[in-house]
């Protein structure tokens, strides 16, 4: 059975993207899982201006860190389940899954140990201004990826 | 594409480097002046590319100096221990007593807590708790501290991230009373000691504490005023109940407890320190007196070494050291005088219009790199326009070092603002549009209080 991925991160919560994954599943007959990634990259790139400008030490960069990846966490599981409730009224079964670190490597992960056919996932909310300070974890997906990706706008 | 930007610049400016080394003296250089501005042009370039860390190039200044014959090695060496930088090792020591004691959070929990009767009244307590505490201890000590704090009232507020606007005004105006205060006191930004002590080793000018907050006071107070009223005509918040905050505020304050006895002692300590630092700084010395107070701290065992290496990161000593001996060195050999001579010609028609040549390219720059960077660049090359305008170098130092601090737009400018970004109830967007508005305006109070208010302190 072919299997779909709905791709969430805490770049934002797009309902076009879960609707387009809901109707593929549907149209394909595939089986569809959810994963949400929270990415790290931000969080570690703030903890390490911390250190590295603001000369802070060790142990505040580090209580950032854990306060930031503890909301980040909280936020996931508040969307996982709100998709989850979203496919319960479609009559749609769904796996989640729940990860931290690298968006794009833990996807990659998923997809191979899953066998995933399709990753559907949001176009993220930064655009090219995010793009320009953070770099692009779409375009490292794309990249990396083994299998189709569709990317939802809106 | 930004990867290339910054290898061209890293080879471009390595490349200058090693030119102004080979070519022969140019006129109205001499052999160490053209050998300092090489040793500059480097450490420019590694402090806007940081393909070095910030403290390795300031401790390879104190190398190439000497090897290239800009100052004998013992002149280089000793600038490592000026007033600023142990002015600055020590109210290190004292933030890191009031961080690791939980003084600060529990002084942050009560200035919140007096504002939390409406959301605008909230707004202003997050803004003005921030811009208070950052009088008082680094600003991006009080933005790391504040973080969690702003986090819990926004959970409590159920306001969703990028969506409510009420909770993109608070962490907003966590960033922004942050980055407003630091430029109220020597121990809000390191940089700005930095910058007196820059002055005092050129110039043999001495700027006290008191001087130094009544130079600086009136951005504080009107670029609060401004910054409050920005977010709430930008953003249209919407109406939240404010009874749970006051409620999880006053819960987290009886968590606290009464004040241990070894917060009591770093607030006695602290308070005396501030009293010498206004009234006696002169008689006493700045840097004495942070020594002093960090070492009163130790002895009464209200702080431990291990808490002290934990909160700060020592790389800070090299980096102010070799941002202090690259500008003393440029002074020294009238490199300075000479490349101000080059970049003045565009506004040699006055003064006024130096200072807004200065103040908007420091504001310019130091949106992109380290703030205590920005200084180390632009400050040395000002104190060259001094001799070539009549300015005083007092004027240079502030028209340099207040908008240095006050970085608004972009989330890399000072680390407040990534850490108010990394909430993710603001986008970069939201973060420009403010940063903007709030730069342009800070830019033209510069240029306000340089001609009004400073001519009136006999700064000019």
């Amino acid at each position: 059975m072919k299997k779909i991925l709905l791709l969430l991160s805490n770049t934002g919560f797009s309902q076009k993207t879960v609707e387009t994954a809901f109707e593929l599943a549907k149209e394909q007959k595939a089986e569809l899982i959810s994963c949400y990634v929270v990415d790290e990259r931000l969080p570690e790139s703030v903890s390490s201006w911390m250190i590295y400008i603001g000369f802070m030490g060790d142990k505040p960069s580090e209580e950032y860190r854990k306060v930031i990846l503890k909301e980040y966490r909280k936020r996931a599981e508040t969307d996982i389940e709100e998709v989850e409730k979203m496919a319960s009224k479609e009559g749609i079964e769904i796996r989640s899954f729940l990860k931290e670190g690298s968006w794009a490597e833990e996807t990659v992960k998923l997809v191979e140990a899953e066998m995933v056919e399709l990753i559907v996932t949001s176009k993220p909310k930064e655009g090219q201004m995010g793009k320009l300070f953070f770099g692009s974890a779409l375009e490292e997906l794309m990249k990396k990826a083994p299998c189709d990706v569709r990317v939802v706008e809106g | 594409m930004q990867r290339l930007v910054k290898r061209s610049f890293l080879f471009c400016g390595v490349a200058l480097s090693i030119i102004l080394v080979a070519l022969p003296t140019m006129a109205g250089l001499s052999r160490p002046g053209q050998n300092c501005l090489a040793v500059f042009c480097f450490s420019i370039t590694m402090w806007i590319t940081q393909f070095l860390p910030l403290p390795v190039t300031g401790f390879l200044v104190f190398a190439l100096l000497p090897i290239l014959g800009v100052l004998p090695s013992s002149e280089a060496f000793s600038l490592l221990g000026s007033n600023a930088v142990f002015f600055i090792l020590g109210a290190f020591v004292i933030a890191a007593a009031m961080m690791s004691s939980g003084l600060s959070k529990r002084l942050a929990l009560l200035f919140v807590s007096r504002f939390d009767k409406s959301p605008s009244r909230l707004l202003a307590g997050v803004l003005i708790s921030s811009a208070a505490l950052a009088l008082l201890m680094p600003e991006h000590v009080v933005a790391a501290m504040m973080f969690p704090i702003v986090l819990e009232l926004a959970q409590c507020l159920k306001l969703t991230p990028r969506q409510s606007n009420y909770g993109r005004v608070l962490f907003l105006s966590m960033a922004y009373g942050s980055v407003i205060g630091g430029v109220g006191t020597f121990l809000g930004g390191a940089r700005n000691p930095l910058a007196v002590g820059m002055l005092k080793d050129s110039y043999g000018i001495q700027i006290d504490f008191l001087q130094w907050m009544i130079a600086a006071g009136p951005f504080v107070i009107v670029m609060l005023l401004l910054a409050f009223l920005m977010l709430k005509l930008l953003f249209r918040i919407e109406f939240v109940s404010v009874r749970e905050a006051h409620e999880h505020l006053r819960a987290d304050i009886k968590r606290l407890g009464p004040l241990s006895v070894q917060e009591k002692k770093i607030a006695s300590i602290f308070t005396l320190a501030v009293i010498c630092w206004i009234f006696f700084s002169n008689q006493l010395g700045l840097a004495t007196i942070a020594v002093l107070a960090s070492g009163a701290l130790f002895v009464t065992k209200a702080i431990s070494w291990k808490e002290v290496e934990e909160n700060v990161n020592w790389g800070i000593i090299l980096m102010y050291g070799g941002a202090i001996a690259i500008g003393v060195a440029l002074s020294v050999t009238q490199a300075s005088d000479w490349l101000a001579l080059r970049l003045i010609a565009p506004f040699s028609g006055s003064d006024f219009s130096l200072i807004a040549a200065l103040s908007l390219g420091t504001k310019l720059l130091t949106e992109g790199i380290s703030n205590v960077a920005a200084v180390a660049i632009l400050l040395p090359i000002s104190f060259g326009f001094v001799d070539v305008s009549g300015l005083s170098p007092v004027v240079m130092l502030y028209a340099v070092t207040i908008p240095a601090g006050l970085a608004f737009a972009l989330p890399i400018g000072t680390p407040p603002n990534a850490i108010a970004f990394s909430s993710g109830y603001y986008s970069i967007g939201d973060s420009i549009k403010g940063g903007i508005i709030l730069n342009i305006l800070s830019w033209l109070l510069v240029l306000v209080v340089a001609k009004v208010y400073w001519p009136l302190l006999k700064i000019m």
